[in-house]
C-alpha cells in the first residue's frame, strides 16, 4: 500500500512538481495543499504518513500548523518534516531541527526527499 | 704805535734809550744850538735832524722816524697856522713842541689847540728844561697813544660783541652799555642808558633781585658766575640767559660798582629742554615697559638696560650690570650662543627680528622668548654694539603647544570617530544587504526548488540516451545549482551573526579545514607544505565559522593557481603584540587593535600571481570578485572578514615580496566576544 504524503507549500508549481516526482517512484501518494488552513482539514480528512510542511506561508504558516497538528490527538505521531528556503548552510549545518522539527533546506533533491521520508517511516 | 725803542749802552753800562728829534724850520745854526742843550740825560740820548719846512718833514722821516717833532718859527702869518695843521695830520701820534719868541704866544695858544702839546721861548731855553720838556711830550704822546688803543678795543668790544655788557655805579646805574644791551632795551644810543637802572628796563620783580645780586656783590666782592637766570622785558620778550656779575674797582681796589656781561642761551635752553623732555619720554618709556630692553658694546658688555632687564636677571641698579657681558647672568652654554649672535648682528649690521628662543632667568627657569637685536651705530654709521629687546612669551607658547596638543588629541579622535562610523556604515550596509539577501533567498529559492523538482522529473523520463536533451536538462541542472550556491552563501553572510565560542586547537581546525579542500587541491595540482607551531594556547572560536573562513581562504589560494603551485600555512604565537599588525595597503579588517595580550596568527601564503594594486583595497567589498563569472559570488571574503571581526580578529591580505598573496589571520588567545551581535 502506497504511504500518504501531505505535501504543504504556498507554491503551487513546487507541489505539482514534488507530487510528479514522488508519485513516479510508485512508493507514494502525494496529497498536495497550498494553504496552512486546508491543509489541516486535509490531514484530518486523509490522514498521511508523512508531512512536508512549508514554513513561511500566508495566513496560518507552517509552524502553526505542526503545533496544531501535535495538539491534535489523531495527528500527534505523524512525522513532519519542514521545507525551508532560509535557512543558511552554516546554521543548517550547526542545527539539526527548527522548533524541535527536522527540516529540509530548499532547493531539495527528489533523493533528499525520499531517504528523508524513509528515514521516519521506513521504505 | 710801532715805535722800535732803539737802546745804546751808556758809560755806566746802563741800556739808554735813544730818542729821535726832528726840528723843522727855524735857522741852520739853531741844530748846533740844539745839540749843545740835548746832551745825554740819564736814561736818554738824543739825535737831532733838520729840515727846512713842514712840506719837507715827511721827506726827511722817511728813513728814520722821529720820537717828537720840534717847530721852530715856521715864518708868519697864517703859513705858521698851516704848517701845524700839516704836521698834525701828517703825524697825528707824533708830539709837537713849539719854539719861538714871546711875538709868537698868540701862535702857540692856537698851535697847542691844534694838538701840539708845549710852547718854548726861545730866549729862556737852557738844557734842562728843553730835556724835561722834551721827555714830558713823548711820555704823554706814549700814554695817549695806549689809551687811544685801549679805549678802542673798549670800543669794539662794547660795539661789537652779541653779549649785553654793562658797567654800573654802586647806585645800579648804568655807566656804560653795550651796543647789544641798547638795542634789547629799544634805545637809540648806548649812552641813553648813563644814570638810569634795571628798574627802567624790566619789570620790578625782574629787577629786583638784579639789584639785590649786585649790592651784595659791592657788599662781599663776591662775583656771580654762569648764573642761568630768566629775564623778562618790559615788551613782554623773555629770554634765558647766562650772567656773570663781577665788583668793579678803581686803581686802589675800592669797589665802585659792578659790571657784568649775559649771554643769551634761550635756544639752546629750548633746546635742551626738548632733549630733555624726548629723554624723559624715551627713558620712562624704555624703563616702564615689561619687556626686556638691553644695549651691549661691541665686546658684549652691557651700557645701558631697564628694570625688566634687571628684574629678570635679579639685578639691583643699572650700575651693578654696566661692564658686565651674559656670561656673568647666564648659564655659560647660553650665553656663548648669544654671544655668537651678537658677533653675527654687528659684522652683517642686520637686524633680528623676534627669534624665538629658551631663556634662562635668574631662578634658571627657562622661558620661551621672542627677542629682537638691532645693531647699534655711532653718526659715522660704524657699528659700536647692539639693542636688545626681550619679549617673554612663554605663556603664549605654552598655551600654543597645549592647543596644538589638544588640536593633535582631537584629531586623532576624531579619526578614531570616522573609523568607527565607517565601520558601523559598513555594518549596517551588511546588514541591509543580509536582510534583504535573506528575503531574496525565500523568493528565488522556491521557484528554483520547483525547476529543480522538474526537471528531476523530465529527467527520469523515458528518452533516447543520445538525445540533446539530456545535455540541456544536465546544463539546467548545473546552472539551479549554481543560483541555489549563490542564495546559500548570501543566506550564510546575513546569518553570520551568533558565535558558537568553543576553546579550539587552531591547528586542529586547519588540518579538517584542509581536510575539506583536500579534494579541489588535488585537482588543481597543488603542494600543501603545514608549518604549524606545536603547542599553541587553544582560542576561543566558532571552529564551524572559523573553519568557513579557513575553506574559502583555501579555495580562493586553490582558484589564484589553476595551474598548480604551493599552498603554505604558518602558525605562530604572536606575543604581546596582540592584534596590532603592521599596517599596510592590505589591511582592510578596520578593527581597532588591541594594546596587548598574545595572539595566534595564521599566515596563509600561495605562489599564484598576487592581487593587483588597486584590488587590495577591494577584496573584502561584498559582490567584489576577480573570478570569472560562475567561479565566485564575492561574498566569500565578505563573509570571512565579518566572522574574524566576530571574534575580534583581524584578517588581512597582502602579497608577499618574492610573490603571491598572504592571508593573516589573527585570533586573541584571551578569547573573543562571549556572544556576537
Amino acid at each position: 500500500m502506497k504511504k500518504k504524503i501531505l505535501l504543504v507549500d504556498d507554491e503551487s508549481g513546487f507541489t505539482k512538481m514534488v507530487k510528479l516526482n514522488l508519485e513516479s517512484t510508485g512508493k507514494y501518494t502525494v496529497i498536495e495543499e497550498n494553504d496552512g488552513q486546508k491543509a489541516l482539514s486535509a490531514a484530518h480528512r486523509n490522514r498521511p504518513d508523512f508531512v512536508f510542511l512549508d514554513v513561511v506561508m500566508p495566513g496560518i504558516d507552517g509552524g502553526e500548523v505542526a503545533a496544531a497538528m501535535r495538539r491534535d490527538r489523531v495527528l500527534r505521531d505523524v512525522p513532519i518534516v519542514f521545507l525551508t528556503a532560509i535557512v543558511s548552510r552554516s546554521e543548517a549545518a550547526s542545527t539539526d531541527s527548527i522548533g524541535g522539527f527536522p527540516f529540509l533546506s530548499k532547493p531539495i533533491s527528489l533523493k533528499e526527499m525520499t531517504e528523508c521520508i524513509e528515514a521516519h517511516i521506513g521504505p | 704805535m710801532a715805535q722800535r725803542r732803539r737802546s745804546t749802552p751808556n758809560h755806566s753800562g746802563r741800556a739808554q734809550e735813544t730818542l729821535r728829534v726832528l726840528l723843522v724850520g727855524g735857522k741852520p745854526e739853531e741844530v748846533y744850538l740844539l745839540r749843545e742843550l740835548l746832551v745825554d740825560h740819564g736814561a736818554f740820548h738824543f739825535e737831532l735832524d733838520r729840515c727846512a719846512s713842514a712840506a719837507r718833514a715827511r721827506t726827511a722821516s722817511k728813513t728814520r722816524l722821529p720820537d717828537l717833532i720840534l717847530l721852530s718859527s715856521p715864518g708868519a702869518g697864517k703859513s705858521r697856522d698851516a704848517a701845524v695843521k700839516r704836521i698834525r695830520s701828517e703825524f697825528p701820534a707824533l708830539p709837537l713842541i713849539l719854539l719861538g719868541g714871546r711875538k709868537e704866544e698868540r701862535f702857540a695858544y692856537r698851535a697847542i689847540q691844534q694838538g701840539a702839546q708845549d710852547f718854548l721861548l726861545r730866549e729862556q731855553l737852557e738844557s734842562q728844561l728843553l730835556v724835561r720838556t722834551i721827555h714830558h711830550a713823548i711820555e704823554r704822546g706814549r700814554i695817549k697813544a695806549r689809551l687811544a688803543a685801549e679805549t678802542n678795543l673798549m670800543r669794539v668790544l662794547l660795539e661789537c660783541l652779541p653779549d649785553p655788557i654793562y658797567f654800573k655805579d654802586r647806585e645800579s646805574r648804568f655807566i656804560r652799555i653795550s651796543s647789544r644791551l641798547a638795542k634789547l632795551f629799544n634805545l637809540q644810543s648806548a649812552a641813553d642808558a648813563i644814570g638810569k637802572s634795571d628798574f627802567d628796563f624790566f619789570p620790578e620783580q625782574v629787577a629786583r633781585p638784579f639789584y639785590e645780586d649786585e649790592q651784595r656783590i659791592m657788599r662781599t666782592g663776591k662775583p656771580l658766575i654762569d648764573q642761568v637766570q630768566d629775564e623778562k622785558y618790559l615788551d613782554g620778550e623773555t629770554a634765558v640767559v647766562v650772567v656773570t656779575k663781577m665788583p668793579l674797582r678803581d686803581d686802589a681796589g675800592r669797589i665802585i660798582g659792578t659790571f657784568g656781561i649775559s649771554h643769551d642761551v634761550t635756544d639752546f635752553k629750548r633746546m635742551e629742554e626738548r632733549l630733555e623732555t624726548e629723554r624723559n619720554i624715551l627713558r620712562s618709556l624704555i624703563e616702564n615697559v615689561p619687556d626686556v630692553i638691553f644695549v651691549k658694546d661691541r665686546e658684549g658688555r652691557y651700557i645701558a638696560d631697564n628694570v625688566a632687564h634687571r628684574r629678570v636677571l635679579r639685578v639691583k641698579a643699572e650700575a651693578d650690570m654696566l661692564g658686565r657681558t651674559a656670561l656673568d647672568f647666564f648659564p655659560e652654554s647660553d650665553a656663548r650662543k648669544f654671544h655668537e649672535q651678537d658677533i653675527e648682528i654687528m659684522r652683517s649690521g642686520e637686524t633680528v627680528l623676534g627669534r624665538e628662543e629658551l631663556v634662562s632667568d635668574a631662578r634658571g627657569e627657562r622661558r620661551w622668548n621672542s627677542t629682537t637685536k638691532a645693531p647699534m651705530r655711532n653718526a659715522q654709521g660704524e657699528v659700536v654694539g647692539l639693542v636688545g629687546i626681550r619679549h617673554d612669551i612663554h605663556d603664549r607658547v605654552v598655551a600654543q603647544e597645549a592647543l596644538r596638543e589638544a588640536n593633535a588629541d582631537l584629531q586623532r579622535s576624531h579619526r578614531e570617530l570616522q573609523a568607527a562610523q565607517m565601520h558601523l556604515i559598513e555594518a549596517e550596509k551588511l546588514q541591509s544587504v543580509g536582510r534583504l539577501a535573506a528575503g531574496i533567498a525565500h523568493e528565488v529559492k522556491n521557484p528554483l526548488a520547483t525547476i529543480k523538482m522538474g526537471l528531476e522529473f523530465l529527467s527520469q523520463q523515458a528518452m533516447p540516451a543520445e538525445s540533446p536533451a539530456r545535455g540541456v536538462i544536465d546544463e539546467m541542472s548545473e546552472a539551479i545549482n549554481r543560483a541555489d550556491r549563490v542564495i546559500r552563501e548570501l543566506l550564510d553572510f546575513s546569518s553570520a551573526r551568533k558565535l558558537n565560542l568553543a576553546p579550539v586547537e587552531i591547528n586542529t581546525l586547519i588540518d579538517r579545514s584542509l581536510w575539506l579542500v583536500n579534494h579541489e587541491f588535488r585537482a588543481a595540482k597543488i603542494e600543501v607544505v603545514r608549518n604549524l607551531t606545536r603547542h599553541l594556547p587553544e582560542v576561543r572560536v566558532d571552529p564551524l565559522k572559523i573553519e568557513q573562513v579557513l575553506v574559502n581562504v583555501f579555495i580562493n589560494a586553490a582558484h589564484a593557481m589553476p595551474a598548480g603551485g604551493r599552498v603554505e600555512i604558518r602558525t605562530l604565537l604572536s606575543e604581546g603584540g596582540g592584534t596590532r599588525k603592521p599596517h599596510d595597503e592590505g589591511d582592510r579588517s578596520g578593527v581597532k587593535a588591541r594594546a596587548s595580550g598574545s595572539a595566534v596568527v595564521i599566515e596563509v601564503r600561495d605562489t599564484g600571481p598576487g592581487v593587483k594594486q588597486e584590488e587590495l583595497a577591494k577584496l573584502f567589498d561584498p559582490f567584489f570578485t576577480t573570478k570569472p563569472t560562475g567561479k565566485g559570488t564575492g561574498l566569500g571574503l565578505t563573509v570571512a572578514r565579518k566572522i574574524i571581526e566576530l571574534h575580534n580578529g583581524m584578517i588581512d591580505i597582502r602579497n608577499h615580496p618574492m610573490g603571491g598573496a598572504v592571508v593573516t589571520i589573527t585570533l586573541d588567545v584571551r578569547g573573543s566576544k562571549t556572544s556576537g551581535k
